[in-house]
């Protein structure tokens, strides 16, 4: 059965990107992985937590950012931004609908 | 044959200085040329200032029908260009300017250009390109259009290694004319960096400074993008000497190296083998200590200051408590591939004057970047080599050596 938890649902929303983002998959991803555990150096964190911002319309400071380096720290900084009740990402734009 | 290559001619256009005199008394005094960008909107951006070039106009410069075929990049290079050239007091014959180089660098090249073309297609839903769009934005454009302006017709071509563009175009110009395949060269870099496209890019790396430039200080946030252009005319020993001219400094060694590691992290070992193998081409491998002056690469971001310290300190040894270093980039921006060579005109004119320029917006130190980094005011110091080291994304570094020129102290032919 399947968590409904707004925790669960951003973790998983957050590794269904990652796995998307890194080209991975979301079989080798756990909700406690680290970044280095699944190959994604520096530059693939900036990439996760840019689509991650676009996805759920929200600025993540720099100096937050930075240190993300695993998937705990990327949904406890999502939740820490956004606002409570959006654990999900809204739709895009009508302009970009396909 | 090998020649002494010395420095007769310096230009530059920076958010510093519009001329090196301008340039080297904002360095001098520790002003900084940062303040709210104007060339794009702002309220697109996460961060607002840069050292953008307040006053360059183009037209004055430029006939009317030349000026809209350059970019900007091309711009600044070529009125450095001339502003150096015009220092050296050359004047050649037809052979002598096929015995004249032009080497210069950039990271960018016409990126604004690329830039507008691209949102002119894909945003305004124009059809037809700009019909000079490929030879504005072409990477070698800037040195292809000092040429043409000045007549040069020796061995020329564009080095692009972000960074470290124009340590290696400067030390690639050294090394022709101390080869004797040229007998002068006029060599440096120009960037102009500030266009939406390259802006977005600079805020997803999420290294730019929100305020101010801070090397090697503990509260450094980040690197400060500059625009600007910087150029020098190097020359044989001999030929300076018969025709008289001021000599500036003196370049004796060039080093290059590749970390092979990482885009954008740099490695300790690669910048070190670039400072060893820049000083073993001076001829200093065995002499470190004659080096008094390191204008560092010093960004500002946290990452490369520590790396730069680390690496300062493996090649010199205990004689790195005895060197001072200075990041001018905290003053003049990191004007990317052509930040080398505002800072080789930076180092040269310390040289020359007998004063160290120094590391501005600093506040406290940080213990993992413990050198002496002439905090906020310059220091009189007489030094008789300086280090200019440049680290580029992609792991490709080049160091450059000056040597202070005295005319009491060298033989006359």
């Amino acid at each position: 059965m399947t968590d409904s938890r707004p925790d669960t649902r951003l973790t998983d929303k957050v590794i269904a990107i990652v796995a998307e983002v890194m080209q991975i998959s979301p079989d080798s991803i756990t909700k406690t992985s680290t970044f280095e555990e699944l190959g994604i150096d520096s530059l693939g964190g900036l990439t996760i937590i840019g689509e991650l911002e676009d996805t759920f319309h929200l600025q993540i400071p720099n100096e937050v950012a930075l240190q993300i380096n695993d998937i705990p720290q990327a949904v406890a900084c999502l939740a820490e931004h956004m606002n409570p009740a959006d654990t999900a990402p809204s739709p895009p734009p009508d302009n970009l609908s396909a | 044959m090998k020649h002494r290559v010395v420095i007769t001619g310096i230009g530059v256009l920076s958010a510093s200085g519009g001329c090196s005199s301008s340039f080297w008394e904002a360095l001098r005094e520790g002003n900084h040329g940062f303040r709210l960008l104007e060339s794009v909107d702002r309220q697109l951006l996460r961060f607002q200032y840069g050292a953008e070039i307040p006053s360059f106009c183009p037209e004055n410069h430029f006939p009317p029908q030349v000026v809209t075929t350059l970019d900007r990049a091309s711009q600044l290079a070529v009125v450095s260009a001339r502003q150096a050239w015009e220092m050296s007091g050359l004047t050649l014959d037809e052979a002598d300017r096929e015995k004249t180089a032009v080497i210069t660098g950039t990271g960018t090249g016409g990126i604004g250009s690329h830039d507008k073309g691209a949102f002119a297609l894909y945003g305004e839903g124009r059809t037809r390109a700009h019909p000079l769009s490929v030879p504005m934005i072409m990477a070698n454009a800037p040195t292809s259009q000092i040429c043409m302006d000045l007549g040069l017709k020796g061995p020329s071509y564009s080095v692009v290694t972000a960074c470290s563009s124009a340590n290696n175009a400067i030390g690639q110009a050294f090394w022709l004319v101390r080869e004797g395949i040229v007998d002068c060269a006029v060599t440096g870099g120009s960037e102009a960096p500030f266009s939406y496209l390259h802006l977005k890019g600079w805020e997803a790396m999420r290294v730019i400074a929100p305020d101010l430039c801070r090397p090697f200080s503990a509260e450094r946030k980040g690197m400060m993008l500059g625009e600007g252009a910087a150029m020098l005319v190097l020359e044989t020993l001999e030929k300076a000497q018969q025709r008289d001219a001021t000599i500036l400094a003196e370049v004796v060694g060039y080093g290059c190296s590749s970390d092979a590691s990482h885009l954008t992290s740099p490695d300790v070992n690669g910048a070190a083998r670039a400072m060893e193998a820049a000083l073993a081409d001076a001829g200093l491998a065995d002499n470190k200590r004659a080096v008094g002056y390191v204008n560092a690469h010093g960004t500002g971001t946290q990452v490369n200051d520590a790396m730069e310290t680390r690496a300062i300190r493996q090649v010199f040894g205990d004689h790195a408590d005895q060197l001072a270093v200075s990041s001018t980039k905290s003053m003049h921006g990191h004007a990317l591939g052509a930040s080398s060579a505002l800072e080789a005109v930076a180092t040269v004119l310390a040289l020359k004057n007998g004063i160290l320029p120094p590391t501005a917006n600093y506040t406290t130190p940080d213990p993992a970047c413990d050198l002496d980094v002439i905090p906020n005011q310059a220091r009189e110091q007489v030094v008789d080599y300086a280090v200019s080291n440049a680290f580029a994304f992609g792991g490709l570094n080049a160091v450059l050596v000056f040597r202070r020129w005295s005319d009491e102290e060298q033989p006359k032919p």
